[in-house]
Parts: C-alpha cells; sequence; structure tokens
C-alpha cells in the first residue's frame, strides 16, 4: 500500500516535471527550428522540420542590422541598470524591512505603486521626463528607466526575505559592534543572496526584451538595443519572420547560454545560506 | 520598539534616498497625472478640463466594461489560484531533487528570455484553424468534431488565451525554490526521522515558511495580469466581439484610438484600486508585514 | 474620375539615368542615420522622422531620395534621419509623444492617421507650404492638380504635401488556377467576379486571400471598391468620416463583405495580413488584393514557389476600380521649424517629387504619376506583372479613396479586429454591426 503509494507520487512528480520541460522547451525550440525555414515553410507548416536549411533570415538579419553593436548596448544597459537597480532596491528593502522608524508603510506602499500603475499611463509622462532631462536618445536614458522597471519586484522580494532573516544574527552584530553599514554589507545582504540573486535574474532578463521604450526613447543607431530587432521585420505591409526569427535567436542565444553557464554558480551562491527555520 | 540612534537615522535616510528619486522621477508624475486626469476630459495635447465623475460613469455603462471587467477577474483568479500554485508545486517538486532535476531547473527560466511576440506568434500557429497543431492533432485522434479556429470563437477564445500565459510561471517558481534553499534542511530531516511523508513535510513544514513568498507572488502575479494586455493585442485585440476584452485592453484602446486620456485613466485608476485590494487582501491572508 | 495616361511606350528625353540613382542601392545596410556628414560647413541640418518599412521597397526609395538630397545640397542643407523601425501605428505613437514633448522632427509624414493629423492642424503645430508650393510652379506642376487642390483646407493653407505619385491597390490573379478552372480572362464586373469565384470554387481552388486582422486591410479593400457600383456609394466613399454608417449603401457593401467570406482562406477569420499573403504566394488562393508593393515577393524563394513571378496576373478590382486616397501619405512641416529649417525641409518635399525620383518611385514600389513619362527602358526590364500594373492605368474608371484614410482609427482598429470576426461567424448580425460602427462614431467624437 505504502509502496504503491510512494509510486504514484513519484509518478506524479515526473510528470510536473515533464510538464515544465516541454512548456518551457517548446518555444525555444519551435524559434530554433523555425529561424532555419522559409516564410512560406513557417506560415504554411509551422510545426514540421524544414525541408532544407534556409540560412536566408539569418543573412537578412546580419546584413540589416549591426547585431554586435546592438548586442553591446543591450547588455551595457540591462546589465548597468541590474547592478545599479539591485543594490539601490536592496538597501532600501534592508531599512523598510529591519528598521522602526516613522511612516515606513506608508514608504513601501508608495514605493510598491509603481507596480500598480498600468503601462500606458507610463508612456507619455516618462518620455516628457526623459526629454527635459535630456536624456532623449541616450544610454542613460533607457538605464534609468530600466532601473525604475525592476522597483517594485526587486523590493517585493527583497523586503520579503529580509523580514524572513534570523533577528538573532543582527543583534549578534550589534554587540560585537558592528555599525549599520557592516551589519548591512558583511551580515545581512550574504543572507539575502538567494533573492538578490532571483532579483537580478528578474530584472536582467525583463530589461533584456524590453520594446516599448527602447523604440521610443532612442532615435539613433548607436543607441538601439537588440529586441528592436525583431521590429525591422514586421512591419505594415512586409513580414519576414525568417528574419524576425533568426534575429530573435541571435538575441536570445547569448543570455541563454550564459544563464546556463552562469546559473551553477547562481544556485550554489543560493544554497550557502540556510537561515530559516 | 528601539529608538534609532542618529547615525542609523542618517543611514536609513541615505538607504532610502535613491529609490526615492527613481520613483520621484518615473513614478510619481505617471500616478498623479493618471489619478487626477481620471477626473477630467484630456486629449493628452490641450488642458485638461474638469468633469466630475463623468468618465467613471461612461464606463460604467459602457458595453464592454462588465465583460471586460468579468475577464480582468477571471485572470486574477487564473493567477492566483492556477499560475501561482503550479509555480509553487514546481519548486517543490524540484526542491525533492529526483534524478534529472537539474535539467528542470535549467530549462524553467528560458521561456522569459524570449519576447511575449515571439511566444504569442508560437500560439497563434498552435490554435490555427486548418493547419494549427491542436486542430491537427485533434483530427489525427478522431475528434474532428472538438475542433475550432480557437482564438476567435466567442466559446474558446478567452480559454486559449489564457493558456498562452497560465503554464509560464517560471517567476514564481524561481523565488519560492530560491526561498526554499534559505530554509535550513534540519526542520525536514528530524521530520523525516520522525516517520513524515514528503507531501507532509512540504504542507506542515515548508508551505507555512513560505507563507510570505507565496504571498508575494500572488500580488505580482495578479497585479501583472491586470495589466497585461500585449498578448491580446497580438493574438485578438479583445474579440471576437468583446470576448477577451479586459480593462487593460480596454485602456490602451482608450488612448491609441480616441486619444481619451481622462477616460483611459479613470479605467487605469479602477485598476489602480483593484490592485490595491489585491494587495490588502494578501498582506493579511499571507502575514506579509510581519517579521518571523 | 478619368486618369491622364501618358504612360508611354517610346518614351524618349528620359533624364532618368543622370544623377546616380545607382550607387545608393548598397545603403540599407547598418548605418542608420545620416549624422555622418551633418553640421560641417555651416550647412543647415534639419531631422526627418521616416518609417523604415523593409520589404516593400519604400525604404530603398526614401534612401536614395535623402542621399541624393544630402549630396546635391553639400553644404547648403542636410537632412538627419531617424528610421523608426516597426509598423505604422507604431511611428504615430511616437509621434504623438514627440508631439507631446514639443520636439517634433522638423519634417514627418502625417499621412497615416489622419485623425492625428487632424489635432496637430487644429494646435497650430504645422507650418502652411501653400506659399512655398505657389512660389515654385515647376513643383506645383509635378503634383497631381485633384490631389493638390485636395488638400487645401478650409483656412485656405495646405499644411500636407503629398507624393508626386500614387499606389493605387488593385487584385493580384493566379493565371494558373484561373486557368485550371477554366477561367480565361479576369472577370470584369461583379456578376462576373462573382460567378468565377462560384467555378474556382468547384474546382477545389480557394478564390481569395483574405484577413481581418490588421484593419481588415485585405478584405475591406475589395468590399469597399464595390461601393464604386453607383454614385451613393462613391460619395459615401467620399465622406471623411461619415456620421453615420447606418445608409443602404454601406448596408449593402456589408452584405457583399460577408458574401465575400465563403470564397476565403479557413484563417481569413482573424488572420492577419502575412497569412493571406502567404495563401496567394503558396498558390492556394487564386486572388489577392493589394498594391504593387508586393511585387518582390512573387520572385522571392523565401515567399513564393520558384518561377511564381510568370503566371500572376495584376489587375483592376471589378468595376475597373482601384483603390487610393491621396493622403495616406504625406509630408508635414512642423510649426516649431526655424525659417530655415523650414526652406530645407520645402526643399527636401521638392526633392522627393523630382522626375528622376518618381521613376524610382516606380520601379521600386510602384508609385506612379500622369506626369511623368515611363521610360521604355524602364518598362521594357518590368517583370511580367509589373508591366500588367503599369498598363492597367490606362483603363480605369473609378478611384475609390481607401477607407483608411476615410473612416475613424476606433472603427479601424477595435470594430473591424473584433466586430468582423463575430459578424462573419453570424454571432452578430448586420443590424448590430451597424449599431456599433455608429457607436464608434460616438465615442471617437468624445
Amino acid at each position: 500500500m505504502k509502496k504503491k503509494h510512494k509510486a504514484g507520487k513519484t509518478v506524479f512528480e515526473y510528470a510536473v516535471m515533464l510538464i515544465v520541460v516541454f512548456v518551457a522547451l517548446l518555444p525555444v525550440v519551435w524559434v530554433l527550428v523555425s529561424s532555419f525555414k522559409t516564410n512560406k515553410e513557417i506560415l504554411s507548416s509551422s510545426f514540421s522540420l524544414p525541408t532544407s536549411l534556409y540560412l536566408g533570415g539569418y543573412k537578412e538579419a546580419l546584413s540589416k542590422v549591426n547585431i554586435p553593436a546592438r548586442f553591446l548596448n543591450s547588455l551595457i544597459v540591462t546589465s548597468v541598470s541590474t547592478v545599479i537597480g539591485v543594490t539601490i532596491y536592496a538597501m532600501a528593502a534592508y531599512v523598510l524591512a529591519r528598521k522602526n522608524f516613522i511612516g515606513k508603510g506608508i514608504i513601501f506602499t508608495i514605493f510598491i505603486s509603481s507596480m500598480l500603475i498600468p503601462g500606458n499611463a507610463l508612456l507619455q509622462p516618462i518620455f516628457l521626463m526623459m526629454v527635459r532631462m535630456g536624456l532623449y536618445d541616450t544610454k542613460a536614458g533607457l538605464i534609468l528607466v530600466y532601473i525604475g522597471f525592476g522597483m517594485p519586484i526587486s523590493l517585493f522580494l527583497l523586503r520579503s526575505t529580509f523580514l524572513g532573516c534570523p533577528k538573532e544574527l543582527e543583534e549578534a552584530a550589534a554587540i560585537e559592534g558592528a555599525g549599520f553599514l557592516r551589519t548591512f554589507w558583511s551580515v545581512m545582504l550574504p543572507l539575502a543572496k538567494p533573492a538578490l540573486s532571483s532579483s537580478a535574474i528578474l530584472m536582467f532578463l525583463g530589461n533584456w526584451n524590453e520594446l516599448v521604450f527602447a523604440l521610443l526613447l532612442t532615435s539613433s543607431e548607436k543607441n538601439r538595443t537588440l529586441p528592436l530587432t525583431m521590429k525591422f521585420f514586421t512591419t505594415t505591409f512586409g513580414f519576414d519572420y525568417s528574419a524576425m526569427l533568426a534575429a530573435l535567436v541571435l538575441c536570445m542565444l547569448p543570455t541563454i547560454i550564459v544563464y546556463l553557464f552562469l546559473q551553477r554558480q547562481i544556485m550554489e551562491s543560493m544554497i550557502a545560506g540556510a537561515v530559516k527555520g | 520598539m528601539r529608538k534609532n540612534s542618529t547615525s542609523t537615522k542618517i543611514w536609513i535616510i541615505l538607504f532610502l534616498i535613491p529609490t526615492a528619486a527613481v520613483f520621484c522621477l518615473l513614478f510619481a508624475v505617471p500616478l498623479f497625472t493618471t489619478v487626477v486626469s481620471s477626473f477630467t476630459k484630456w486629449n493628452g495635447m490641450e488642458p485638461m478640463k474638469f468633469v466630475g465623475l463623468d468618465n467613471y460613469i461612461k464606463i460604467f455603462q459602457s458595453k464592454d466594461f462588465l465583460t471586460a471587467l468579468k475577464n480582468t477577474l477571471i485572470w486574477a483568479a487564473a493567477a492566483a489560484f492556477i499560475h501561482v500554485p503550479f509555480g509553487v508545486i514546481v519548486s517543490l517538486v524540484l526542491f525533492r531533487k529526483r534524478k534529472g532535476w537539474k535539467f528542470v531547473r535549467s530549462s524553467f527560466m528560458i521561456p522569459n528570455m524570449i519576447s511575449k511576440t515571439a511566444l504569442a506568434l508560437m500560439f497563434t500557429f498552435i490554435f490555427k484553424p486548418d493547419v494549427g497543431i491542436l486542430n491537427s492533432f485533434l483530427r489525427g485522434i478522431g475528434l474532428e468534431k472538438w475542433t475550432h479556429n480557437w482564438l476567435q470563437e466567442e466559446a474558446t477564445a478567452l480559454f486559449s488565451i489564457t493558456n498562452i500565459w497560465l503554464w509560464y510561471a517560471a517567476l514564481i517558481t524561481l523565488i519560492t525554490f530560491s526561498e526554499l534553499t534559505m530554509i535550513s534542511s534540519g526542520l525536514a530531516e528530524s521530520a523525516k526521522i520522525d516517520g513524515a511523508t514528503d507531501l507532509q513535510i512540504d504542507l506542515l513544514i515548508y508551505l507555512p515558511l513560505l507563507k510570505r513568498i507565496i504571498g508575494t507572488g500572488v500580488v505580482i502575479a495578479v497585479v501583472g495580469v491586470f495589466k497585461e494586455f500585449e498578448t491580446i493585442f497580438i493574438t485578438t485585440n479583445g474579440g471576437p466581439g468583446n470576448a477577451t476584452m479586459n480593462l487593460a485592453m480596454m485602456m490602451y484602446n482608450r488612448i491609441m484610438n480616441s486619444s481619451q486620456y481622462g477616460y483611459a485613466n479613470a479605467l487605469g485608476v479602477l485598476l489602480l484600486l483593484l490592485s490595491i485590494g489585491v494587495l490588502v487582501i494578501c498582506n493579511k491572508l499571507f502575514a506579509m508585514d510581519k517579521e518571523d | 474620375m478619368s486618369m491622364i495616361v501618358t504612360l508611354s511606350a517610346c518614351g524618349s528625353g528620359a533624364p532618368a539615368a543622370e544623377g546616380g540613382t545607382e550607387t545608393t542601392q548598397e545603403n540599407g545596410g547598418t548605418e542608420d542615420s545620416g549624422n555622418s556628414d551633418v553640421g560641417e560647413g555651416g550647412e543647415i541640418t534639419f531631422t526627418y522622422l521616416e518609417l523604415g518599412d523593409q520589404g516593400t521597397g519604400l525604404e530603398d526609395f526614401y534612401r536614395e531620395v535623402v542621399d541624393d538630397f544630402n549630396n546635391n545640397n553639400k553644404g547648403t542643407y542636410a537632412v538627419d534621419v531617424e528610421w523608426m523601425q516597426g509598423s505604422s501605428p507604431d511611428y504615430n505613437n511616437k509621434l504623438r509623444m514627440l508631439n507631446a514633448a514639443d520636439q517634433l522632427p522638423t519634417i514627418f509624414d502625417a499621412g497615416g492617421e489622419i485623425s492625428l493629423y487632424n489635432t496637430l492642424k487644429n494646435n497650430g503645430r504645422l507650418v502652411d507650404v501653400k506659399p512655398y508650393i505657389d512660389a515654385d510652379p515647376e513643383w506645383k506642376a509635378r503634383l497631381e492638380d485633384d490631389c493638390t487642390e485636395q488638400f487645401i483646407e478650409d483656412d485656405g493653407a495646405i499644411y500636407m504635401v503629398p507624393e508626386a505619385a500614387m499606389c493605387p491597390v488593385g487584385i493580384f490573379w493566379n493565371k494558373d488556377l484561373f486557368a485550371k478552372a477554366g477561367i480565361e480572362s479576369f472577370p470584369e464586373t461583379w456578376d462576373e467576379f462573382w460567378e468565377a469565384c462560384d467555378t474556382l470554387q468547384a474546382a477545389g481552388i480557394t478564390p481569395l486571400a483574405l484577413q481581418t486582422a490588421g484593419s481588415a486591410w485585405t478584405s475591406m479593400i475589395i468590399a469597399t471598391s464595390y461601393m464604386s457600383s453607383s454614385q451613393e456609394g462613391i460619395d459615401f466613399m467620399n465622406l471623411s468620416f461619415p456620421e453615420t454608417y447606418d445608409t443602404p449603401e454601406f448596408r449593402e457593401m456589408m452584405e457583399v463583405y460577408v458574401k465575400l467570406f465563403q470564397y476565403c482562406n479557413p484563417d481569413a477569420i482573424g488572420g492577419d495580413y502575412s497569412l493571406a499573403q502567404n495563401h496567394f504566394t503558396n498558390e492556394e488562393a487564386a486572388m489577392m488584393i493589394n498594391g504593387a508593393w508586393m511585387m518582390e515577393t512573387l520572385r522571392d524563394t523565401n515567399y513564393s514557389p520558384e518561377g511564381f513571378e510568370q503566371h500572376v496576373g495584376f489587375t483592376t478590382l471589378p468595376g475597373k476600380t482601384v483603390v487610393y486616397s491621396w493622403n495616406q501619405v504625406g509630408r508635414v512641416i512642423s510649426a516649431s521649424a526655424t525659417e530655415e529649417e523650414i526652406e530645407a525641409a520645402v526643399e527636401y518635399m521638392k526633392t522627393l517629387s523630382t522626375q528622376e525620383h518618381v521613376i524610382r518611385y516606380f520601379e521600386l514600389t510602384g508609385g506612379y504619376s500622369s506626369k511623368v513619362e515611363l521610360p521604355e527602358e524602364t518598362y521594357n526590364n518590368l517583370m511580367p506583372t509589373m508591366k500588367e500594373y503599369a498598363d492597367m492605368f490606362k483603363d480605369i474608371d473609378h478611384v475609390i479613396p481607401n477607407y483608411q484614410t476615410q473612416w475613424n482609427s476606433i472603427i479601424l482598429n477595435e470594430v473591424f479586429t473584433t466586430d468582423l470576426p463575430a459578424l462573419v461567424q453570424g454571432s452578430i448580425d448586420m443590424d448590430q454591426f451597424i449599431q456599433i460602427m455608429d457607436d464608434a462614431v460616438k465615442q471617437y467624437e468624445e
């Protein structure tokens, strides 16, 4: 009886894992396979294998757009905003979770409200603000906007983690005479490593694919980011799915490789700090 | 409550300033404009004209509003009761580290690296009426009469669109998994020695400790679907009729197609209120403000 | 409306090859903005936002004009272009933002969305270019008379300068498939058209490639062309933003619209332009409505089978009708520009309509001007379908305005994408649909 129960459980676990892998890999595989198909094949037989390896999409994508330059732009904009963002939100989240001061709840609620504003309501005011600050068509402008986009989730996540950290460690640090900064830096941040890496991952990936603001806030090639390349191939009367998907592959492949490579380190850093319970 | 020393006070302020600055630069003005303009007639260019509650009254009278609200709430429920639990279950299953779990761990995040446009494009090919893979499959197993123009028939459209995002819960899995790694393994091990099954450990030890992060996940997911219109925009635009309309899509239409910023922002305020409601409920339900 | 046709097979004194037009073909590459040679030696630089529309030849054309302009005016004027990527809604959205920030480019295309043009015009954001047109009779003579007439506003000003050539929409038809069904020539009247549809269908061929997404382009064009059957219909189509759609002509036209869906690809409902085009270029559908900018895809094996272009014809819609509005493309100058920038931008407008450019415009996307003779050599080098297109201009009875410039954006972007599928599937009836159209008019006027 117990054995049967156990077998059922294992089946359930593997079923879940199978679904996750299937759901997760289907789009990537589809994009990858389709990028080697002609438009004809993509539209007429969307899920079959290509009859021959069509490289026209890649040729088109690489000839029309300076992919390496855009990749570099994306990398700069996304990494800088992620690093700055996670740093400042960790600081704010720490204070909001662990310190007591007047107006704490209100400040947190106000910060979190940035998550609640519908995206469409953000477009025009942010555009105006960027123009006024002279940040239109600059990388700095995009970086600032992307820092902002990471705010609600990072803040939320990090605060929740800091709330869960045991008080004793902080108190012990205080007894040892550690000041505010040192407690934050050498006690709290290491504890929150898993949440820090999660919010960095989420922020990086969220902004890596951002299109709407990148399209509005840049006007010259020197500031254009990688995802805009896809816009190149789906216009009102022209469509080139082969080239679009090829561009997409060129856009996502580096991220996937870097992610797979870094992932072990990220996960190991997570496992380092078992502190709850 | 211990009093903060002066230096601590200064540090608190210093730690809050950067975030406050970003908030003021990017979100303060939009938030203010959204709320204020919802009581005005405004085309985004000329000065606002105060009209009181006009926009709200018009919204409540509009033929699309009830459907849009209903769909918005259906999505919120789907996010809270299917999307988030699925993500949590995945992280718990992963955490048992069965054979092959590393492969799953490496792949579950990958869909987030693909743009939504490409994802929606793929799903339109899945749901296409003639050569779509879903219909081909149904025909293949002899269920010809179950085939549909999935995205364009009133009965199936909302269901189909929901499936485009419902199972992509990588965010939830990621944050709960990272929270799980912070839980000391001692608890689970001693419970195991006492004869607890895996299921009991999950339900009685892990879930209570994950409460706060699950609450966070619910808020993020629900507020996310409140604002979601891209998936709809790419696939059905809210149709057929208004079968897949939601409040965010309505808002987008009013800004883009008729420059009714006042009206659109009134919808925005309604979304804001809904989101605050969710936030408050989750705060209570998951005791999200409490320290451990 | 009659068309003056001067397209001659013996274009003698054609100055087309003069201005180095071939040298610029290569530059579609990686360098996007014309920043390179701007600002040196007291040149007057002005900004220009253009939609980089790949795959239709339009962008290639504008790039040639820009390069020519910058080369010919070295030292005096320079244009700094942002090639915006995306679709026209993206373009108009960016214009809206730039306008709100008072950062409009000196020159841009305001034809894509008439409501945006109207708002800009009514808020004094645009420069009256009529004095410049009047001051240069040569330029004026290059523009089509009836279209410059049409662009004079109530206050006597002209804000928008149209292209010097038109790109009318007609019908592409697959001669092989027609032959297979036993039809010799393309039907000229609507009765013959329906008959042909039935014959094709009986032969197991899908007659029409249609779509409803993206303001229902392929399907709505053919339906609105039906309006040329009666004077009332023509008058209705000439109304800008009609106050009601509850008219017998519109109702009749919509009956035609619904009927078209008996003869189309199964994924037309909810389908987009790419699906429709793919059905046609893959010989799965016998007819498709579009303009000459689609020509290139006929001989591109990425889209079509080898040799496909040899058996595709191009002709007018039934009733010798084509669809075009002069104001679907039109450049305007921002009122925030300085006097010098305005002069420079006007100079650019003139460059767009020079004879050599109009000829290149024809070659690249099929822009046709009644005032420019097509050189014999150019004509002979055209692909067969393009020749038929060029010949078509000799025999056009009606030019029906493009519904996209006549009807409001709620109708185009919301009603059409969501309620046309409902109407065609029968979940709403005609009365309800027309009611929805009229509601959209009211909503828009809010």
